[in-house]
């Protein structure tokens, strides 16, 4: 059999088909909600844009008012001689309840205020969807975070991540040996191979024990490690017995140094709520994780990695 | 579909239109239902998540991105839906497990070779390869989703996609010379 001949055999052998479709289909327009759930949104959004344009045409209005009243007064006094007379003007003596409820501007205010409050209250809720939007976490930038200060290696010769290369939080704790709590000493880039050589203090480990407290590593991560910046490293040891970074296409678990720790969103398992947005400034045009990076507690990467090194 | 004719479609169903989800329905139920169905193995369980597959399209439908490659985007929902009812199911397969019945290790005796034959004619000539193998054969060929389509979703490297579906059918094919395969 050849290969398409295989190909062709698996293909006559998925073909199965629904049983039947015209009663899933019915199942399904069953379950459909009759009012779709973005003709709500629209709804929702022309009803705050009336109740907007409502406010904004009731300010227009007042300031109208107030403005012809001012305009009033303004002439009132120009050609009045009893400035006393402009003073009751506000206080409506002698004047009808009617036009004092018409021409008091304070009167004016409160019709406003009690709209203004109700319309707030009213669009307070409707708003509440969208307002959501700004519960989400605010950004931070990287030079927000307590990291030292930048300890950057100079290349020589530009780092690529590997054609093709994905990042896969599976795929990285499957190959990962152990993970190492490391403080960059130096780094040098080798002119010949165009990697890079960090030399490490190892702080603490995951999983296999690194027998050091020292750690040489050669990588040729485009995501280059800060010199004095602490990384908690997914290592792996390579057929001559050195560690190497399990993953490279990607940027490292860094530190802060105030009990926080920065990822790329390719760890899933440490997303959750309280993970902020971080960005970094791009490496370039390679650079795929600078607005992907992420910070939580450096307890949520502990424990993470504690429930890995158990499943070991 | 084309992407276009998909974005038409995605048009409507956002519009609140039920013939956009029709529309989606008749292209692609059948193949949504065998991607199902290469991972639950069970006709019910497969019809119900299909059927819950075109209720979230029409739930999320507003989410999609054009020029992103729609078959993507909804294997990829596909996908996430079909490991939710397997976690919650707790009938998750380790690939370990899945490999135990690789064709190298069981043709070499009879009694595996048995196995393998019956385990074919139950669950079809894929149920020899490992899990992750007949996820990329099942895309490939069932979806027709493209090796690079086919990385993004598994969040795996191309090399990896090619050669794991060239690996596979070769499993399949050397199992076709020895006679093995029904």
């Amino acid at each position: 059999m050849t290969r398409k001949e295989i190909e062709k055999r698996c293909r006559e052998e998925m073909q199965q088909t629904i049983p039947d479709k015209e009663a899933l289909w019915e199942r399904i327009e069953s379950r459909l909600p009759e009012q779709q759930p973005v003709q709500q949104t629209a709804g929702k959004r022309s009803h705050i844009q009336m109740m907007a344009f409502a406010r904004i045409a009731a300010a227009c209005l007042l300031l109208v008012i107030v403005g012809a009243k001012s305009y009033q007064m303004f002439q009132k006094s120009l050609h009045s001689a009893k400035p006393d007379e402009n003073q009751s003007y506000f206080t409506a003596e002698g004047s009808s309840e009617e036009e004092a409820a018409e021409e008091s501007p304070k009167g004016e205010y409160d019709d406003w205020d009690v709209q203004y409050g109700d319309a707030a209250e009213e669009n307070e809720g409707i708003a509440a969807p969208e307002a959501s939007t700004s519960d989400e976490k605010k950004p931070l930038h990287y030079s927000d975070l307590a990291v030292p200060g930048s300890g950057s290696i100079h290349l020589s010769v530009p780092l690529k991540a590997p054609e093709g290369s994905y990042f896969s939080e599976a795929d990285v704790l499957k190959q990962t040996e152990c993970f190492v709590d490391v403080i960059v000493q130096d780094g040098a880039q080798e002119p010949d191979t165009g990697a890079v050589v960090y030399s490490m203090e190892v702080v603490d480990c995951y999983g296999a024990e690194v027998p050091e407290n020292s750690l040489t590593i050669v990588s040729d991560t485009p995501y280059l490690l800060e010199i004095g910046h602490e990384y908690v490293l997914p290592l792996r040891q390579t057929e001559d017995a050195a560690w190497a970074l399990t993953d490279a296409c990607a940027p490292q678990f860094e530190r802060t140094q105030d009990g926080k720790v920065l990822f790329q969103s390719g760890w899933y398992s440490l997303m959750t709520e309280e993970s902020v947005p971080v960005l970094c400034d791009s490496r370039g045009t390679d650079d795929y994780f600078y607005d992907r990076m992420y910070l939580t507690g450096y307890a949520e990467l502990e424990a993470f990695l504690r429930e890995w090194e158990r499943q070991l | 579909m084309t992407d276009a004719e998909f974005e038409a479609a995605v048009g409507k169903v956002t519009a609140g239109d039920k013939t956009g989800l029709r529309d989606l329905y008749d292209a692609y139920a059948d193949t949504i239902y065998r991607l199902f169905l290469g991972k639950v193995h069970n006709h019910q369980d497969a019809e119900d998540l299909t059927s819950d597959f075109f209720l979230k399209l029409w739930e999320c439908a507003a989410g999609y991105r054009p020029g992103r490659g729609h078959r993507c985007w909804m294997m990829t929902i596909a996908r996430n839906m079909a490991i939710d009812y397997l976690r919650k199911a707790g009938r998750t397969v380790p690939v370990e497990d899945a490999e135990a019945v690789s064709p190298a290790a069981l043709t070499e005796t009879q009694t595996a070779a048995d196995t393998v034959t019956e385990q074919m004619q139950t669950e079809g000539i894929l149920s020899v390869l490992p899990e992750d193998e007949q996820e990329i054969v099942r895309m490939h060929i069932a979806a027709e989703l493209t090796f690079r389509e086919i990385a993004a979703i598994l969040k795996r490297p191309l090399g990896t996609i090619s050669w794991k579906y060239r690996n596979a059918i070769g499993k399949l094919q050397k199992l076709a010379e020895e006679g093995s395969l029904l």
